[in-house]
């Protein structure tokens, strides 16, 4: 279990975005992935969180 | 890599072949895309390296420009078209942009312009046209444009490319508190909104 998946079972109020499936293309670096972040946190579906360094792809970890 | 309900990928708008490919893996395994958020932007990088090397401003500025068009417009427009061929299930396009686009005048710009202009604000611009060209098209489809011009976000690499390129940059903005936080509860009220009534398309949404 993520953090995120911890925190929707700690708190089921969070899930505003149930139902929401959000690309989000080019976000590794900013603005992109604080709103992942912000998405997971309020119950999205699914957050699809692009980069575009292959680099940095191979170290993301999950919130 | 899949993580529960998030899952990274590996795309490039300066190569939107890498972008459809994600999307038509998210598409077999079953994703049903109801939201975009558009939030890359590029050119300072390529500009930034090419000044490196020994360019000057001009110089470096005409080095990066085809490849600050496709982030910020070519490649976004050619992800929108496939997008909306491939999940009818889009219902939100947000689209980030930031003062210096949204502000953009071709006619009145100071001229010479500066890198970010040249290269991010002008492409961002014409993004933000095409949107507005298209809005009508768009929601005949049920998919809702937004744009949300952001001023500057001190926490973005974006920033830290433009103090790269102008160590003076920003040292009396009044945007210096704003950061993609902000931006963040912009886009979480528009996700949580029922894009019908927002009454104006593009609709739009200022921070900063």
């Amino acid at each position: 279990m993520n953090m995120m998946e911890r925190r929707q079972e700690e708190n089921p109020n969070m899930n505003l975005l149930a139902g929401h499936q959000i690309f989000i293309p080019g976000g590794r670096r900013g603005v992109g992935f604080t709103i992942g972040l912000q998405a997971g946190y309020f119950g999205a579906d699914k957050v699809l969180l692009g980069t575009r360094e292959e680099r940095r792809y191979r170290r993301i970890e999950p919130w | 890599m899949n993580h529960g309900n998030f899952s990274p990928f590996y795309g490039d708008l300066i190569d939107p072949v890498s972008i459809i490919t994600a999307l038509e893996k998210f598409q077999k395994e079953g994703a049903q895309i109801t939201d975009v958020v558009l939030c890359a932007a590029g050119g300072l990088d390529k500009y930034n390296k090419e000044k490196a090397r020994g360019l000057d401003d001009k110089a470096a500025v005409e080095k990066a420009r085809s490849y600050a068009r496709m982030v910020n417009f070519e490649g976004p427009k050619i992800m929108l078209g496939h997008l909306m061929k491939t999940f009818p299930t889009l219902n939100r396009f947000i689209y980030i942009s930031s003062t210096s686009a949204s502000n953009f005048q071709p006619s009145t710009q100071h001229d010479p312009l500066s890198p970010y202009d040249e290269l991010v604000a002008f492409y961002k611009y014409q993004f933000e046209k095409y949107l507005e060209d298209e809005a009508k098209n768009l929601k005949a489809k049920n998919i809702y444009p937004a744009i949300i011009t952001a001023g500057t976000l001190q926490d973005t690499l974006i920033v830290q490319r433009m103090r790269e390129a102008d160590p003076h940059a920003f040292l009396n903005s009044e945007e210096k508190f704003l950061t993609t936080w902000h931006v963040a509860a912009k886009v979480m009220k528009l996700l949580v909104s029922d894009p019908t009534t927002w009454g104006e398309y593009p609709k739009r949404e200022k921070i900063g």
